[in-house]
């Protein structure tokens, strides 16, 4: 019987999924996202290449949690359909060069895709940040096909909707705010199991959006004040 | 002496069509005599010859393509073989409607003899897939008689050359029927006859331009000749055999072009950004196309594919009879080509230079769905930010000195600012914590929209951070969301 088991994993037919070594290897979970908390839990960092999946609100900082792993990268970033105008002052105070950055907006939901996949496989771009709600799951491998092919992550950042079906991507994290960052639930990741919520503490990036006391508010005029 | 060799080109303006030649019979006709002049091997095979008149040659086939003659067609396909050629030979003069006489003696140095001058251009004409006659002489006026009679050799012997010469009639010569008439009265009737009679008597008896197209014919006098210098750009037309309504069927004779653009370019080492393709239309309406790559391109496969995704958006109001594709702008390619490079342990990833992908990326969304982003030295917050065209800053630095001149924008780092500004702020309507603030923005005076504020960075109760401002009236907008 143990003997069989062996045979079998000598001919790679059975995986063994503790084996930490293949974990970090089969989906390269091995770029670093700058939060130790999270490299911690995800065993090695972000995934080299393949399609990850947020699911936030907007505003919390969903993509400040990237910032650190784009910031590692040398390539084109292209931001496709973001909720409003990219802030050149805050990509340039974050350390990026401003060359490397682009913006795509659509009119139709089948161009975002597409320029997605064309940014993808260029090999020209290190990440592709895509806001889009509807994805499915053909169009998803598509993306995690020329991902690959072009060494590039892609970033598909949705809001907060519990689809009933689970998309083929490569991770998949659901984020809520949190008073020191955010709050990360893994619900799905290649070579391994989803994970519990953790904290991802943000104050050594973002010291001034993040409350450490909660004592310190200033409560918000609930009274107008008058204009006299 | 200097050696002369001339292309005769029969079928020319047939060459140029666009087609399958040996499915159906095709034939020219030209209106003004009513004659055939040009007919491929289909309609030879059906007993059409060239001098017959439409109706003759009708009867001989049933379905039977006929097209009216074009000199100005065949006019554009002679420059165009004469500035191909112009590659491989330097003195090249145009005679129109369909020849072309070249200067010999002066490339036999650098050829190293006739035979590999004429193996050199002989391939170099093959991709034209042009049909052709050709013959050398010592005169220019000989070469042309030899070619058009389609003698096809290319010798520099002046014995066999003149026996070849004596032995034409003298009807395949350029005189007038009046001078051939009184050439025949008196028993000459070849060549031989009219070249062995002492020029003197020639002189006395018939008029100087007679003697003159001898001397020209022999070589004794020197014809002035203007040689064709052709101009740097790419311009050609290409008339389809069918009118075409689907688009779709336009791929390959736009391939076509294309492939003649990239043999243009690939022999100057040139790249081209931009590229117009004109649809004629049977109405007579044009409709104009152009497609840019950023980076530069000579491939015609790279520039068939943006043209078919420029070709998604166009909508046909008449089928179409013709193309032309004209280049825009020509740069050399070690200009541009210098400055890409790889890096050697990441290894070559993808095959698109990110220039390239811009391309791609404008030529199906248009030019302004796709932007770069740059900062400017407003402190507006709305107007810090400015979407440019992307990458523009990396494209070729022709003008190293420009970006030089403008001052780094200087920007305080110390200032938090949201990663996304709302297109419009917002009117504030949840409840919010303000976390930091207030900084103040009393700024803008210099133009028409001057603006007092007071930003405060707030977290909502859902704990989403925003970027809140209160106006000098107090009210209170969202204006960013340090996302």
């Amino acid at each position: 019987m143990h003997n069989l088991i062996d045979l079998l994993e000598q001919k790679h037919l059975v995986w063994r999924g503790r084996d930490k070594k293949t974990v970090a290897d089969l989906a390269g979970f091995s770029s670093k996202s700058g939060y130790a908390t999270l490299d911690e839990k995800l065993e090695g960092g972000l995934p080299q290449c393949g399609v990850v999946s947020l699911s936030s609100t907007c505003g919390i900082g969903e993509l400040r949690l990237l910032i650190p792993t784009m910031l590692s990268k040398k390539r084109l970033h292209v931001f496709i359909n973001p909720p409003g105008y990219l802030s050149a002052e805050f990509l340039h105070h974050q350390g990026f060069d401003l060359n490397l950055i682009f913006v795509i907006n659509t009119k139709q939901k089948n161009d975002a895709l597409w320029s997605a996949e064309q940014c993808l496989k260029s090999g020209a771009c290190s990440t592709v940040l895509l806001w889009q709600n509807h994805i499915e799951v053909h169009q998803v491998k598509r993306l995690q096909l020329a991902s690959e092919n072009g060494a590039c992550l892609q970033f598909l950042l949705r809001s907060t909707q519990r689809s009933n079906f689970s998309l083929p991507v490569t991770l998949s994290m659901e984020l809520a705010p949190h008073h020191l960052g955010i709050e990360t639930t893994i619900t799905k990741r290649k070579g391994g199991w989803p994970l519990q919520a953790f904290t991802v503490d943000m104050s050594a990036y973002w010291p001034s959006l993040t409350q450490r006391p909660p004592d310190n508010l200033i409560p918000f005029p609930t009274v107008k004040a008058s204009n006299s | 002496m200097t050696l002369w060799l001339y292309l005769h080109f029969p079928s020319l303006q047939l060459n140029t069509l666009f087609c399958d030649q040996d499915e159906q019979a095709i034939i020219i006709v030209d209106g003004r005599g009513n004659q055939v002049v040009q007919l491929n091997p289909k309609a030879a095979e059906s007993g059409i010859r060239t001098g017959m008149g439409l109706g003759t040659a009708a009867s001989f086939c049933r379905d039977l393509q006929v097209h009216a003659y074009d000199p100005k067609c065949e006019q554009a396909k002679l420059l165009e073989i004469a500035h191909w050629l112009y590659l491989v030979t330097s003195d090249i003069s145009l005679s129109e409607p369909n020849g072309l006489l070249l200067k010999v003696t002066n490339m036999l140095t650098l050829y190293q003899g006739l035979d590999s001058y004429w193996q050199t251009l002989r391939q170099h004409l093959a991709p034209l897939q042009v049909e052709y006659y050709f013959a050398t002489a010592y005169s220019p006026l000989a070469s042309r008689l030899l070619a058009r009679a389609g003698w096809n050799q290319i010798i520099e012997d002046r014995k066999k050359l003149r026996a070849e010469l004596s032995k034409r009639p003298l009807f395949e010569t350029e005189l007038s029927d009046k001078q051939l008439n009184k050439l025949s009265r008196v028993g000459v009737k070849t060549l031989h006859d009219l070249l062995s009679l002492p020029m003197a008597d020639i002189t006395k008896r018939f008029d100087i331009e007679l003697v003159n197209y001898i001397g020209h014919l022999t070589g004794q006098f020197h014809p002035s000749i203007d040689f064709h210098q052709p101009p740097e750009q790419f311009n050609r037309y290409l008339e389809l055999l069918f009118e075409i309504e689907n688009l779709q069927y336009l791929h390959k004779p736009l391939f076509k072009l294309l492939e003649q653009l990239e043999a243009f370019l690939k022999v100057r080492d040139q790249l081209t950004h931009e590229l117009a393709i004109t649809l004629h239309q049977r109405s007579g309406d044009t409709h104009a196309l152009s497609a840019t790559s950023a980076e530069g391109e000579y491939l015609a496969q790279k520039w068939f594919s943006l043209f078919e995704l420029r070709f998604e958006s166009v909508k046909l109001t008449a089928p179409i009879r013709g193309i032309t594709l004209s280049a825009k702008r020509l740069v050399s390619r070690s200009l541009t080509r210098g400055a890409e490079t790889f890096d050697l342990f990441d290894g070559k990833r993808g095959n698109t230079a990110p220039l390239e992908l811009v391309s791609i990326l404008q030529a199906k969304l248009g030019q302004n769905a796709v932007r770069g982003v740059s900062l400017t030295d407003d402190p507006r917050p709305h107007l810090s930010t400015q979407y440019s065209s992307p990458l523009s800053s990396e494209q070729p630095s022709l003008l190293p000195s420009s970006r030089q001149h403008s001052p780094p924008i200087m920007v305080n780092k110390t200032l938090l600012r949201p990663s996304i500004l709302l297109p419009k702020p917002r009117p504030l309507k949840e409840k919010v914590a303000i976390i930091q603030g207030p900084e103040r923005l009393a700024t803008g005076w210099w133009d028409d929209s001057p603006m007092i504020r007071d930003y405060f960075i707030a977290r909502s109760d859902k704990g989403c951070w925003l970027w809140i401002f209160r106006t000098p009236k107090q009210h209170w907008f969202v204006h960013g969301v340090f996302s």
